[in-house]
């Protein structure tokens, strides 16, 4: 089982980083497009991963995240910046201040009603959001063009935005692995088990939690940053609930707790959407049977259930 | 030391009709073992939730090496030193046995870079724990796979692992067998040097066995309290359990 | 003055309307412990229902009795199909799998009626409005809602308090497996609450038709504001859920109007017209989490085993 948590991962990464160099044909910016979205949402998948697979912490709002980093981009391409230098700094320090302040009210809660008041945050965000007309309320706003890295136009080509896709993904995976298996990531595991039994052995479960929602928000809110940018468009249907949903799903469906499950789960949701969606225009038809079996029958997710013992 | 490590001073509490403790005041020196026993329903577990601030009292004050911790949390009781082992088991299931109590030995410390099960320090303190409690052998095993005997062991270890300066057990040899209560009364008479201990129990050979001194509980009041000899003749004791006079 | 007794019997009858989703809703959660989200579907299906029988059998009435028998009958096919599966399961399986249901149903619907809005027509009896105050014109079929709902939430209170089922669902709701072991159906029961609810939110729907838009994903906002309820009012408590409907109806009506009058006062105009809504869309919410931020466990907790 150990072997085949740092095998499947090297693999996929091996393979993600070969891949430009493929002779890809006529397809081949549509190909790398449609993999930088699915890393993009692995990106995200791995944030709620920490929250939900290590914390079990189940939130229907993080989506939310993805807004954030997003409309970030998009304020700022508004006021004429649109460097890297000025963009990430400013939607990771939203991402942190929205997950301090609705942490602290949510983190009050438990069980349906922290998933109903995490939905809640979202919802607000998304209403919030539909009425910035500045930024095109309900119809969104369009990037004038892509995030620049220091000056240079790096994202501007398929392979570009790949590759930076690509490297943010392989740094969010190792930071997620190691934040998992460090002392904060055992005992925030630990609290998901027994909160009053940590408690009694002097662990703070709110401080904890709290900790690993401002992580994943902020993780979250650099793949906001990296959709907008693929997409060249920002809406509010970023913080939809079904978009959070979305998460979830990637997050279950690759196996929560085991990090990398959450890769595949964001990667096999991703491509069996736009498989289906090349298919027929009704793909939810399809999907979401195909979702409810995934759920009634596919138990431990793809990696089966790997999860950390120590 | 003048300050005994554990001290209740007219503890009270209810629940709606019904009182739990009613002026429960007794005291534990470091280094010494104070049993709490009494019929069915006195309000022994209750005792423990008050002293480990699981629930606060209505009234009355715990103080631990002469200070008030009455208004303190679970968990800040805990980081001062005052440990707890859980009658109904409440150890982390998914983690292996050795990962329990190396959690308990790296508490309240968090670490975000180096991976905690590799940490050789509280892997060797959590070993040594495991060996006092005869639970060597089962290091690597999930901890929800545990027989409830060997459960109660970890529940020890665990808080041992913790560096109490008072330990709080809730009926410790509760199920176990012969072997098993004799292994951890050595174990128990062990740790006397250490710290206080406070041990609710129903097993009263065990308890006459180990304690130092002991408190008789009933519907929520001490009735008895002192050394075993004293306690084994007072008629009130008597009449208490067996419901007759001496 | 008059424009607020509008909007308050307005609110009023969204409430009612959250009422009957939010009922079905919080007696799944409370007596079977599952998270149903397919629930707003089931209100979407009471509408198209409605739309469809009452086109063929030439009469509102008949299509809203047609509407309510058949979601009392997919109410019961969905629980056998996946529902029943997930008593055993934690939420966020819940969740998932009935998340699935909603895409599964809402395409469906897009597929079998196409994805343009249809209409149904108000039955003539209720066609009229009739006059409530001085200069006060309010119509007949939006009283007939609030009548008919506060009638179920009475009928409802009374099957629950009066009755051996009613009994048996507030047993369930706080002890299932104790009530099984005392020799009760239990799968029986479990399979009757979610027809009732799904015949609820049918009949919410059905009623509701004529008033809303019918299309594909009507049901998921109101959805997640009857969640809003459940939250607030407490989980599994039926009195919880009506206060907190009503209060939730009130609020977001009211809410709307004067949060757009009061927005107006401080902005300018095009400013106003878009912060207004939104900030009324918000309020809910932020009722919501100042709720849970005092009472974590909602206004009418139920003391679960």
């Amino acid at each position: 089982m150990r072997r085949a948590a740092t095998l499947i991962p090297a693999v996929l990464f091996a393979v993600l980083a070969l891949l430009p160099f493929l002779p890809l044909g006529r397809d081949g910016g549509y190909v790398l497009g449609l993999l930088t979205r699915a890393m993009i949402f692995g990106i995200a998948a791995l944030s709620l991963d920490l929250m939900l697979g290590a914390g079990g912490l189940v939130s229907f709002g993080h989506a939310a995240y993805l807004a954030i980093g997003a409309y970030a981009v998009a304020v700022l391409d508004a006021n004429g910046l649109s460097d890297v230098w000025a963009v990430l700094p400013a939607a990771l320090a939203a991402a942190a201040l929205f997950a301090l302040a609705t942490g602290a009210v949510a983190l009050r809660t438990r069980g349906v009603n922290y998933i109903m008041i995490t939905l809640a945050f979202a919802q607000m965000l998304y209403f919030a959001a539909g009425s910035l007309a500045a930024y095109g309320g309900d119809d969104g706003y369009t990037l004038s063009g892509r995030t620049a890295i220091f000056g240079a136009r790096l994202l501007e080509t398929p392979r570009g935005l790949y590759a930076a896709t690509l490297a943010l993904l392989l740094a969010s995976y190792l930071l997620c692995r190691m934040l998992v298996a460090s002392g904060f990531g055992r005992a925030l595991r630990g609290v998901r088990q027994n909160a009053v039994r940590m408690q009694a052995m002097g662990f703070d479960p709110f401080a904890l939690r709290l900790a690993a929602s401002v992580t994943a928000g902020v993780i979250c809110a650099l793949a906001g940053v990296l959709l907008a940018n693929a997409a060249e468009f920002v809406s509010p249907a970023y913080a939809a609930w079904q978009r959070s949903g979305d998460l979830l799903i990637m997050v279950i469906l690759g196996g929560a707790g085991s990090v990398y499950g959450a890769i595949l789960g964001a990667g096999a949701v991703v491509l069996t959407e736009e498989a289906l969606g090349r298919f027929t225009e009704h793909w939810r038809l399809i999907y979401g049977p195909l979702l409810i079996l995934a759920v009634l029958f596919l138990r431990g997710g793809l990696a089966g259930g790997d999860r950390h013992r120590v | 030391m003048s300050e005994p490590a554990l001290s209740l001073r007219a503890v009270c509490k209810r629940f709606g009709a019904v009182t739990v403790a009613d002026g429960v005041s007794f005291d534990v020196p470091a280094g010494t073992i104070h049993a709490v026993i009494g019929p069915n329903g006195a309000g022994k577990t209750s005792l423990i939730n008050l002293v480990s601030g699981l629930i606060r009292a209505d009234a009355g004050m715990v103080l631990l090496d002469g200070g008030d911790i009455s208004g303190l949390s679970l968990r800040r009781r805990a980081r001062r030193g005052l440990l707890r082992s859980f009658q109904i088991t409440a150890i982390l299931p998914e983690f292996t046995v050795l990962a329990n109590v190396a959690l308990a030995a790296q508490s309240p410390a968090w670490g975000f870079v180096r991976p905690a099960a590799r940490d050789a320090a509280l892997n060797h303190a959590a070993m040594a724990e495991l060996e006092r409690c005869g639970l060597a052998a089962r290091a690597d095993h999930p901890a929800g796979g545990l027989s409830h005997g060997e459960k109660r062991q970890l529940e020890i270890a665990t808080a041992l692992a913790g560096r109490p300066r008072v330990l709080l057990l809730d009926e410790p040899l509760a199920g176990a067998g012969p072997e098993e209560t004799a292994r951890l009364l050595d174990l128990l008479r062990g740790l006397r040097g250490d710290c206080a201990i406070v041990l609710v129990e129903h097993d009263m050979a065990a308890v006459f066995a180990l304690a130092d001194t002991i408190s008789v509980l009933v519907y929520g009041r001490v009735i008895a309290a002192g050394p075993p000899e004293a306690i084994r003749a007072d008629p009130a004791v008597r009449a208490a359990y067996l419901g007759e006079d001496a | 003055m008059t424009l607020l007794v509008v909007q308050a019997l307005n609110g009023l009858q969204l409430g009612l309307l959250l009422f009957l989703i939010a009922a079905g809703l919080t007696l799944v959660f409370g007596v079977m412990d599952v998270i149903n989200l397919a629930h707003g579907v089931q209100y979407m299906l009471g509408a198209y229902l409605a739309v469809t029988f009452a086109a063929l059998a030439g009469s509102f009435w008949l299509g809203l009795l047609l509407a309510v028998a058949a979601s009392g009958i997919i109410g019961l096919a969905l629980e056998w199909l996946v529902i029943r599966h997930l008593y055993a399961r934690d939420h966020l399986a819940q969740v998932l799998a009935t998340f699935g249901l909603i895409l599964t149903v809402n395409e469906a619907v897009r597929v079998l009626w196409g994805s343009a809005p249809l209409q149904l027509a108000m039955p003539e009896a209720l066609s009229g409005s009739f006059e409530l105050m001085d200069g006060l014109r309010y119509p007949v079929y939006r009283v007939a809602l609030i009548g008919a709902g506060l009638l179920v939430a009475a009928g409802l209170g009374l099957v629950v308090a009066r009755t051996r089922t009613g009994m048996l669902i507030r047993a369930g709701a706080s002890n299932a497996p104790m009530v099984s072991a005392l020799g009760v159906d239990i799968g029986r029961l479990f399979a009757r609450v979610f027809g009732a609810g799904a015949m609820l939110a049918g009949f919410a729907g059905a009623m509701a038709a004529p008033l809303v838009s019918v299309e594909p994903g009507m049901g998921d906002n109101l959805l997640i504001l009857a969640f809003v309820v459940i939250v607030i009012g407490g989980i599994g408590a039926i009195r919880g859920a009506f206060v907190a409907a009503l209060l939730v109806g009130l609020l977001d009506t009211l809410g709307r109007s004067l949060a757009t009058d009061g927005v107006k006062l401080l902005l300018s105009g095009p400013a106003a017209s878009r912060v207004g809504p939104a900030l009324a869309s918000m309020l809910i919410y932020l009722a919501m989490a100042a709720v849970l931020a005092v009472r974590p466990a909602g206004l009418f907790p139920t003391a679960r085993a």
